[in-house]
Formats: structure tokens, C-alpha cells, sequence
């Protein structure tokens, strides 16, 4: 056929669908296996894994049921709609989402069964039969027995036999009031859950409660994945008409921890009352059992009057009744009042042995004690104990519900989401677990997937707390105006006043009426203010209205005084602190305050990501590591952040916890972090502990694997290249990068790495081309000019460098000129200089170094001293104890004036440290100059002239152009 | 020989191209693509770039640009669209969609590849396709999209590799410095992002 039948099959659109439609429309070609394997040889299932997956899993289907249903061919159909939106499909489904669906589809079972067709005959309308059929069965609700019949003749006219047919005559038996016939119809049925279930729903309705809760029992013996709700009602109710009250709780107690809650509960509610009312008018003439009892606190327990709950287990335990659930239940009516010394008095006693319970009664006890350390704020030891809980197979679904909200709390959102997506498969009917989910969705701030989470359970419970709130939010912030103000409509009759008038200003946002939305923010804020309610709305609807103040050209002085009254008046408000912070840093307002901010917001939630992220950030910048060690730890308990791994394995480096470096950036990588990130900390560490060439690895894995977002690090690059004495691959590397990067970094470091080798036409070259491609003026850039003068310096042309550096600005410009003049051995001039500089600026180290220096050659050797112990000083409030200090270049410093002031046991001592230690990861250089330089400095203080002369040497081997050494090696 | 530099090629043969361009890898200072000033970033005052550049900034990496002469591959290039600036004579160099291939077949039946180039242009804009084709007739209406060594699927191309990619297309490196023909021969690194950059016509053998 050649490329043209390439072309064709470009050209080939979505007919895939249209050929599903065909088959799904007919009997026979569904279940004619030729079909499907035609149908999935189409051209675009080659592509994907997943439609392999459901072609095998079709095809596993037939094998065992002999012929596909509709909703098979359905679930099909969605199937690979969710492949080709695979990621919403996971993200919903889960990640093993498709062996999951698989699982689904593979227990999908049609009805009425297709195998009890009897013999295909082409001729007949199977499809016809089961559309009519379901809709009797399911839908058809007959106004008396003539109208059932007619319906059902209809359905036998197309001549096809089915025994489920009896299903429908037993119904029609029922309307015409013969039971015993319907009873009949149904027992001539083969054993099977339709069977039970319809006999159970029967023998109810004629008021044989016996039979009933028999039929129901082989139903649920008979069960399927997920149970039918009716069911769930029918077995309950069955076993309280039956007189079993007990049993009847029991049951609906153990389907709720099974996921039917939602079902459970009305039903659970209807019987309570009746039942609770009873034996509460039988209290008043005599004393209860202890099963009404249990009865009576089971009531309580469904209304939240943990008061009474907590009342009536003391009776328990005065009276000695024995049934567990006397104490697991008080345990949690005092935690849900708060009453946590109560709670921990009976855990010490179950833990103690002073209470015996079953297995299934201490793990619901050591379920409150994780809840209890959760409220008290020991999260890890929390997690520790629900973790464990319910790793076990016998772990309830209710344990991993409260696992994942706390979960959700501490914005550990993955695992939240993990126990979330497999309860909602376990337990397909319940709300509460899409809710949950949903949020989960709203925390990653992924609203499209929260809002179709939102709206399915806004379709099953319209009325569940602020489910149309977080629906229409959700709506908004997904940014389609139209579909906002539709869903706000729709959603209006579920909103409370508050939350309709806050959603009303976020539409009007969105509709850029800024100055509306700001009247509407306003007038909620002054009506809420005075009784602080609803608190988190209301802080949020602060939020917005500095928002829209800003929007509409609010002046910031103002503005700022109101958001610190504000916040006076409501110090726990998180929204409004991060806000301030954020309001600070854009402004450039009282910058100092962003970190309080960040503290006061985490001091009301201590689980806020965004602050501990800014205070994590505030902190880097101080190389604040023992914070920031502190504040990983939360972010990889509370909520397993990725970061939190890096921040931890940098801070940890850093105070030189090094162990877990390695397995931190392991889970950071595992978590889904930046690979590169965790290159560039590995090539940190490498450098700091001088593994040069696995440094030199990382950063070349990172130069390859590189976003186009990051600037390439060729600096890191050829400083690595630099510290393995690879000078000349190193500035050719950065020669060819200068060609094409307008990067000046790279520049820089070119003519830094040039003047360290000594090659000064070269570096002359670096720098004209920098200053040709940077357009610089050459008179009025100060690092420029800095650069030009060094370099002159360097090349022992004193007098031009003199020139320059004197025309510098900048305090660099003075500190060359003082440098010349040491040079020039004018240390007159050169203690001038410096003193000055000393003056200026007082932190600088260095300063104090040349002045001393000065001072000392030139006789003044007090003075030279007490120079040196300010700059001890200094040094000490910058990088504390030396005996902490690692840096070659900071040892040096510190030896150095030591050596000046007259301490010289303690500075060679220093100065050898730093020969030893690993050179500074942003020098060039191979081997410490500083520490040579400053040994021979050192020896020539103490007179010993020959030690002086071979460490001038040494230095001079590094730097051999360095003309105070060589002025220095001279005078030895 | 003409006037002016003597006359320029125009056509190509792929395996003598192939064959020449093996022989004679190593770059000249013109060989390695220049980037234009719309696309150069700007810096903040961090170091880190004031914006994310445009994808194609990677190809002007020299080491890039090194690796693409030492380790690149020739390919069959067929032009799917590219900026109508590029049709004129100009100054500035701008992106082109390319399909290319190293599959000999198609070297020896250069009129399918643009067949199927053409086919692929014609799927702009419009919806219907099935997703992987889809999603190029997405990338080509929205025109600044990059994309590089999409896979085209393989009943389109009876089982070769035939790739999409975005280049950038440098004046200099092709005759007369505007796009005239529909085939190029490109350097391509299969396994890189951007991994496509035109072969400079002085290496094209006819």
C-alpha cells in the first residue's frame, strides 16, 4: 500500500468509538469473539500498554462467562476514554487504577445472566428482551396487577426464554396478592443472591420476619464486592423485627466499620428511637438489663451525647458488666469531651492489664491513644500507633478513615489520598470517603478532579456540610466564569448566607468587578466581625478584601495599618498572617516582620506548609541549618514532604549529621523530587569533603539532564575541573561558553581561573570580551574596573593599577589601593587605607588583616596586636568556636591574625589545620596559597627565617606571580 | 561555478551526505548555530534567568552544539510548517516543524516522507484524530509549542521511526539563506532534547 496508506491512516479519526457502538448494539456481535479481536486490531490501540491490558482482559472475560453484557461493553467504552485521560483516571482510580478496574470488570456480572439464553438463534431480539426486562424489573412501577401484565406479555411475545422470567411473574403474583404463588415462582429458582434477596424482601413485606431474616442470611453469604444498600437496610431491619435487637446493632455496627455508614445509619437511627424511647420509659419503673443498656448508650452515642455515654459506662463498671464495648466506648466519649486525663486513666488501665479486652477491643483502645497524642501534637507518635494499626489485615475501615483524615490535616496528602481511593473501592456507596478525597484534591490545589469529586456527592447528598460550598469554590477557582455562576445558582438553597455572599464576591472577581467584589467583601467583614464567625470564612473573606484593595489601587500605608488591627483582633488567623507576609515581601515593607508572620501562622496551624516553606527559605538564607534541620523533621512527619527530605539532608550535612544524608536525598528523589536538585546537593557535599571527581560527575549528569529553565553550571563545572589541577580544560570549557553565553558569572570565573594560572594575555582577552559583549563602561563599572586593576596588579604593572583601582569608587577600589601600597612597601599609606576601611566597614575581616599587617612591618606591633584582636572579634561573632570552623580560607583569617597578635602556638596550630583541610569549593584553587603564605608569615614573626622561606616557596608554587610573596621571600 | 561563491546545492543525495558529513565531523567556527537575539534570556539579579527561555535556547549550549557534530546522526528531513518568514530572504532565524528519519527506505523514497509531511500539515486544526496524531495537529495550530523526537505512531509510517521535532532553522546554514525546498538533511541526537538542528549546506552532497 506504500506511505499513502500512512496518510490514510492519519487521516483515520475516532472510529473506533463508532465501531464499539456496533458491536454494544447487538446481541450477536457482542458475543461473537471475532469481533472484538477485529476491533482491537485497530491501528490505534498499537500505541498505548493499557489497551493491551483490556484487550487481555476482555478476552479473559468471555473465557469465563461465555458472552459480554452491556455494561460490560460500557465499561469498556470508558475504559478507553480514562486511557486517553490516563491521568485523570489515576488520579481518581488510584495508580494501580487499571488493575483495579480490571479486577471491576472481570466480576461484573449481567442480569439477567446471558448463559441462561438456552441456544443462540440469530433471528431473536436478545437486546430487545433485556432492555425490556431490566426496565420491568428495576423501573416499571405498575399502577395494579392489569398494567404489570401487560408489561410482562409484551416481553414474552419476543419468544425468547429466560428463567429469570420468574422474577417477573413473582411480582406479578404479589400485586395480585397470591404470595404463595409468588413464593412459588421465586423457589423454583436455581440458589443465587437475586433469588434470596427478592425472597427476603417478600417474606418481609407479607410480615414473616423468620423467613426473611433467613433469606437474607444466604444473600449476604451470597455477596457480591460491593453489597446492595437495600440490602444492608433489609438484613438489619429483618433481625430487628425478628426481636434481635442486639444482633440487629451488632450487624449494623459491623457494616457500618465496613463502609456502609451512610446506609447504616438511617436505618440505625429509625430503630434507636423507637427502642431508645421504650427503655427509657421502662427505666423509670425498673432497673434496665444490661443489653437495654447497651441499647440505651448506643442511642446516646448516635446523637453525640457523650455526656450520658460517659455516664452510663461508670454504671457499667460499678455494676461489673462485661461486654467490651462498655469501655471502648467510654474511652471515646471522653476523648470526644476533651476529657483527656479520663481517656489516659482507662488506656493505663487496658494497657496495664487491669482491663481485659480482645484483640479487636485493645486495637479500637489503642485507636483512641493515637487519636488522643494526635490532639495533643505528638503526630509521629500518633502515626506510629494508627500506622500499625492498620497495616494489620484485621485493621477496620473506620481506623484507616481516621488515619487518612489526620493524615489530611497534617497535609500528608499522597497517603491521605492512597487509603481514601481504596476504601472508596472497598465501599462504593459511601459519601464520605469522596468528600474526603475530594479535599485531598483541594489541598493540591488540583481542582478539577475535586470538583467532579465534589459534585458526585453533591448529587448523592446535597445537604452534607458545606459540600455545595467547597463545589462552587472548586467552580471558581477552576477560572470559568460562566460555569461558576451556574453552579452558585444551582447551589444556592445549600449555602449558608455567609458562604453564597463570599462565593457571590469570588464570581464577581472572576468577572473582573473588582470594585464590586471589594463592596461585598467589605459589608460581610463589618457584619461577621463583632461575633468572629464563622472564623476560617471570615479570616478568608479578609484575605480577599486586601486583595481586592490592592486590586483597586489601595494605598499600602493604610492598608497595613488595617491588616495589623485586624490581626490583633484575630491572632489566630493563618490566611491573614501568611498574607501580611506575603504582603511584606511585595512591598518591601518591614521585611524583618515576614518571619514573625510565618511563626504566628504556624503557631496557629502547625501543620502549614506555605509558612514552614517561607520560614524554611528565611532560614537558608541565614544558614540558620539547626532551624531548618528542625523544620524538615516536622515537614517529613507531618506531611512527608519532598522538600522536607532535601532541606533535612542539606541542614543535616551542614551541622554534620551526614548518616541519613544519603537516604534522605534517596526519598526525596523517591517522593518525586527534582533529580537534579538532588544532583546539585550531592555535588555540594562531594566538593566540601574534596571528593572532586564525584562531584565533577554530578554536575556533568546535571549539565545533561538539564531544564532549559536552569542556567547550565558550567561555573560549578570548571571550579571542579580547577580542584583536580584541570586549569587548561577548564577555561578552553568556559572559553567556548563565553562565546555564546551573555552569562557573566561564566565570564568572570574565566578571567579569575586565567589570572590563577598566570595566563594574563588570555585573562586581557576574557575581560575585553566581556566588556565588549556586556557593552561595559570601562570608567564607570566598578567590578569591571576591580578586575582590570587585579589584573594589572597581577601582571606586576603597579603604577596602571595604582591608576585604576585609585579611580574606583567602591571600598574594593580602596582595599586595592591599600594592597598596592603593602606592595610598594609604603605601609604608612597602606595603615591610612585601611583604617579608614576599618571604619567604614567594621565587619569585614580582611580589613583588620592588612592593617594589622601594615602595622606590624611597619614597627607598630601593639598596636598591630590590638588591631588583630578586633578582628579576632569580629571573627567570633561571624563564625563562632574555631574549633567548629572547616574553611580553609576562615582558618587562615583567624590563624593569621592570631599570628599578629602575638598568639603564635595557637596559630601554627591553625594554620597546619587548614593545609589539611579540604580546599573552599568556590576557589579555584588546587591547594591552600593562604595557609602557605600565612605558615611563612608566621615563621618569619617567630625569626625563623629558613621555615619562612620554604613556605614562601610553597606559595609561590601556587601563585607565582604573587608579588607580596615574592617581596616577602626576598626580605627572608 | 557562478558569479558570486560559486554556485550552492540546492538538492541533496542523504547517503553521500551521510557518507561526507562522516568524513568530515569536525566543525568549523560557522558550523555551530548563533542565537538570535529574540531569544536570548535575561538574567535577574540571582543568576537564574528573569524567564523561562524558549526550549530551543538549549540547542545554542556549545557543548550541545559539540556533541551534535561528534555523536549526531544525518536524517531525512521533510518540512511540515514553518515560520512564513523563512520563505523570504531576512535576517532573522526562526522555528520550523520537521518530520525526519534515518531509515533508508525513505532516503531511497524521499516523495513519502514529504507525502506524509504534507498529510500531517493537512491535520491542522482539526479535530477527530486519534490522540497521537491529534496531539501533532494540536502542536502545528498552536504554532510555539515545542516539541522534540515525537514518535510518530507506527501504522502511519508502516512500522519505521519516523520522528516529529521542532528546529530552529539559522539563515546561514542553508543556500541562499531562506527555505526553498520541502527535504533537508538534519543532524539529529535521537535520545536529546531539542535533538534536531539542520545540516549546514556546506556538508550537502548531491
Amino acid at each position: 500500500m506504500g506511505t499513502n496508506g500512512g496518510v490514510t491512516a492519519v487521516r483515520y479519526a475516532m472510529e473506533w468509538e463508532d465501531h464499539l457502538f456496533e458491536v454494544y448494539a447487538d446481541f450477536g456481535r457482542r458475543n461473537n469473539i471475532n469481533e472484538w479481536i477485529y476491533f482491537f486490531r485497530r491501528p490505534e490501540f498499537a500505541i498505548p500498554e493499557t489497551h493491551d491490558k483490556i484487550a487481555t482482559c476482555i478476552l479473559q472475560y468471555m473465557i469465563q462467562h461465555g458472552n459480554i453484557s452491556q455494561d460490560v461493553v460500557k465499561c469498556i467504552e470508558s475504559t478507553f476514554h480514562y486511557a486517553e485521560k490516563r491521568e485523570m483516571y489515576e488520579k481518581i482510580v488510584g495508580y494501580e487504577g487499571m488493575e483495579t478496574y480490571v479486577r471491576y470488570l472481570l466480576s461484573l456480572k449481567e442480569f439477567p445472566p446471558f448463559d441462561l439464553f438456552g441456544e443462540y438463534e440469530a433471528e431473536k431480539q436478545y437486546d430487545l428482551f433485556i432492555d425490556q426486562f431490566r426496565e420491568i424489573y428495576f423501573t416499571f412501577e405498575a399502577e395494579d396487577a392489569e398494567q404489570y401484565r401487560e408489561k410482562l406479555d409484551e416481553l414474552k411475545q419476543l419468544n425468547i426464554y429466560h428463567p429469570y422470567l420468574a422474577f417477573l411473574d413473582s411480582e406479578y403474583y404479589l400485586l395480585c396478592g397470591a404470595w404463595q404463588s409468588a413464593v412459588r415462582k421465586l423457589k423454583g429458582l436455581e440458589d443465587g443472591y437475586h433469588k434470596f434477596v427478592s425472597l427476603g424482601f417478600l417474606f418481609a413485606g407479607i410480615g414473616d420476619h423468620d423467613i426473611a431474616e433467613e433469606c437474607f442470611e444466604k444473600a449476604m453469604q451470597e455477596r457480591e464486592t460491593n453489597l446492595d444498600p437495600a440490602l444492608v437496610v433489609g438484613y438489619i431491619m429483618s433481625k430487628w423485627k425478628n426481636n434481635k435487637e442486639g444482633e440487629a446493632l451488632l450487624t449494623a455496627n459491623r457494616l457500618a466499620e465496613e463502609g456502609y455508614e451512610p446506609v447504616v445509619l438511617p436505618v440505625k437511627q429509625v430503630f434507636l428511637d423507637e427502642l431508645g424511647s421504650l427503655i427509657l420509659e421502662k427505666s423509670k419503673e425498673q432497673e434496665l438489663t444490661e443489653g437495654e443498656l447497651l441499647i440505651l448508650k448506643e442511642w446516646y452515642k448516635l446523637y453525640g451525647k457523650y455526656d450520658l455515654v460517659a455516664e452510663l459506662g461508670k454504671v457499667s463498671w460499678q455494676k461489673g458488666f462485661t461486654d467490651e464495648s462498655w469501655t471502648v466506648d467510654t474511652a471515646e466519649a471522653y476523648f470526644e469531651l476533651g476529657r483527656n486525663d479520663e481517656v489516659q486513666r482507662i488506656i493505663d488501665m487496658v494497657y496495664g492489664g487491669r482491663k481485659k479486652l480482645t484483640s479487636a477491643g485493645r486495637n479500637k483502645i489503642r485507636e483512641i491513644k493515637g487519636r488522643l497524642l494526635f490532639d495533643m501534637g505528638r503526630v509521629e507518635d500518633a502515626y506510629d500507633i494508627l500506622e500499625s494499626l492498620c497495616k494489620r489485615p484485621e485493621s477496620t475501615m473506620k481506623q484507616q478513615f481516621h488515619l487518612a483524615k489526620m493524615y489530611l490535616t497534617t497535609r500528608k496528602t499522597k497517603p491521605a489520598m492512597d487509603i481514601l481511593r481504596h476504601l472508596r473501592y472497598a465501599a462504593a456507596n459511601n459519601y464520605f470517603y469522596t468528600y474526603e478525597l475530594a479535599r485531598c484534591f483541594m489541598q493540591v490545589e488540583d481542582w478539577e478532579t475535586a470538583h467532579i469529586l465534589f459534585k458526585q456527592v453533591f448529587s448523592e447528598i446535597p445537604q452534607l456540610e458545606r459540600v455545595a460550598f467547597y463545589m462552587v469554590q472548586c467552580a471558581i477557582d477552576l477560572g470559568v466564569v460562566k460555569q461558576a455562576e451556574e453552579e452558585l445558582q444551582m447551589a444556592t438553597q445549600h449555602l449558608s448566607t455567609y458562604e453564597r455572599r463570599y462565593l457571590e464576591g469570588q464570581v464577581l472577581e472572576l468577572q473582573e468587578k473588582y470594585k464590586a467584589a471589594l463592596d461585598v467583601y467589605k459589608n460581610l467583614v463589618m457584619e461577621y466581625r463583632p461575633q468572629l464567625f464563622p472564623a476560617q470564612l471570615l479570616h478568608d473573606s479578609y484575605v480577599r478584601y486586601f486583595l481586592m484593595q490592592e486590586e483597586t489601587g489601595g494605598k499600602v500605608g493604610p492598608m497595613l495599618k488595617e491588616l495589623k488591627t485586624v490581626l490583633e483582633k484575630f491572632p489566630d488567623a493563618v490566611s491573614l498572617w501568611l498574607y501580611r507576609a506575603a504582603f511584606h515581601e511585595q512591598t518591601g515593607t518591614e521585611e524583618e516582620s515576614i518571619e514573625h508572620c510565618c511563626q504566628m501562622a504556624l503557631k496557629a496551624d502547625p501543620f502549614n506548609q506555605d509558612a514552614m516553606l517561607r520560614l524554611a527559605s528565611i532560614y537558608a538564607d541565614r544558614e540558620d541549618w539547626k532551624r531548618i534541620w528542625e523544620l524538615s523533621n516536622k515537614m517529613i512527619c507531618f506531611m512527608e514532604l519532598e522538600t522536607g527530605y532535601l532541606l533535612r539532608a542539606q541542614s543535616g550535612y551542614c551541622l554534620g549529621n551526614t548518616e541519613q544524608c544519603a537516604s534522605d536525598l534517596e526519598k526525596f528523589l523517591q517522593l518525586g523530587g527534582d533529580e537534579n536538585q538532588a544532583r546539585e546537593v550531592q555535588a555540594v557535599f562531594a566538593m566540601e569533603m574534596g571528593l572532586y571527581e564525584e562531584a565533577l560527575a554530578y554536575y556533568e549528569e546535571k549539565l545533561e539532564h538539564r531544564d532549559v529553565s536552569e542556567v547550565p553550571c558550567y561555573d560549578d563545572l570548571a571550579v571542579c575541573l580547577c580542584k583536580l589541577g584541570r586549569f587548561e580544560e577548564a577555561s578552553d570549557l568556559l572559553d567556548t561558553v563565553c562565546e555564546g553565553s551573555k552569562y557573566r558569572t561564566f565570564h568572570v570565573l574565566l578571567y579569575r581561573i586565567q589570572l590563577y594560572m598566570g595566563d594574563f594575555s588570555s585573562a586581557r582577552a576574557t575581560l575585553k570580551r566581556y566588556q565588549k559583549m556586556f557593552k561595559i563602561n570601562r570608567v564607570l563599572d566598578d567590578d569591571y574596573s576591580c578586575m582590570s586593576a587585579q589584573l594589572l596588579m597581577e601582571a606586576g604593572k603597579l603604577l596602571q593599577a595604582q591608576n585604576i583601582a585609585s579611580s574606583i569608587a567602591s571600598l574594593d577600589g580602596e582595599c586595592l589601593c591599600g594592597m598596592l601600597e603593602v606592595i610598594h612597601m609604603n605601609f604608612g599609606k597602606a595603615i591610612k587605607v585601611f583604617r579608614k576601611l576599618v571604619q567604614k566597614q567594621p565587619e569585614e575581616i580582611d580589613y583588620y588583616s592588612w592593617l594589622a599587617f601594615a602595622l606590624y612591618f611597619n614597627g607598630a606591633q601593639l598596636e598591630a596586636s590590638s588591631v588583630a584582636r578586633q578582628g579576632l572579634s569580629v571573627f567570633g561573632n561571624l563564625y563562632g568556636n574555631i574549633a567548629d570552623v572547616k574553611r580553609a580560607d576562615r582558618l587562615c583569617q583567624y590563624a593569621f591574625l592570631k599570628t599578629l597578635c602575638g598568639e603564635r602556638e595557637e596559630a601554627g596550630a591553625v594554620f597546619e589545620r587548614a593545609l589539611s583541610a579540604v580546599t573552599c569549593p568556590e576557589y579555584v584553587c588546587t591547594e591552600c596559597y593562604e595557609a602557605h603564605y600565612g605558615l611563612g608569615i608566621y615563621h618569619l614573626c617567630n625569626g625563623n627565617r629558613q621555615d619562612a622561606g620554604v613556605e614562601f616557596d610553597n606559595a609561590l608554587r601556587i601563585k607565582p606571580a604573587n608579588l607580596l610573596c615574592k617581596k616577602m621571600r626576598e626580605m627572608v | 561555478m557562478g558569479i558570486f561563491g560559486g554556485k550552492k546545492k540546492e538538492s541533496f543525495d542523504c547517503n553521500k551526505t551521510a557518507q561526507y558529513f562522516e568524513r568530515n565531523r569536525k566543525p568549523g567556527k560557522d558550523a555551530f548555530l548563533k542565537c538570535p537575539e529574540w531569544l536570548e534570556p535575561e538574567y535577574d539579579e540571582l543568576g537564574g534567568y528573569a524567564q523561562v527561555p524558549d526550549q530551543l535556547f538549549l540547542l545554542y549550549d556549545p557543548l550541545l552544539q559539540r556533541r551534535f557534530y561528534r555523536e549526531g546522526k544525518v536524517a531525512l528531513g521533510a518540512l511540515v510548517q514553518a515560520n512564513e518568514l523563512l520563505f523570504k530572504k531576512g535576517r532573522n532565524d526562526c522555528p520550523a516543524n520537521y518530520i525526519y528519519t534515518t531509515d533508508p527506505y525513505y532516503w531511497e523514497n524521499p516523495a513519502l516522507l514529504i507525502g506524509l509531511a504534507h498529510a500531517l500539515f493537512e491535520t491542522k486544526g482539526e479535530q477527530g484524530y486519534h490522540p497521537s496524531i491529534q496531539r501533532l495537529a494540536d502542536i502545528l495550530e498552536d504554532e510555539v509549542e515545542r516539541v522534540f523526537s515525537y514518535k510518530l505512531p507506527r501504522d502511519v509510517t508502516e512500522g519505521r521511526d519516523v520522528y516529529f521535532t521542532t528546529v530552529i532553522v539559522q539563515r546561514d546554514h542553508l543556500p541562499y539563506k531562506r527555505i526553498i525546498g520541502k527535504q533537508y538533511p538534519l543532524l539529529v541526537l535521537e535520545e536529546n532534547q531539542p535533538d534536531a538542528m539542520i545540516l549546514p549546506h556546506w556538508y550537502w552532497q548531491g
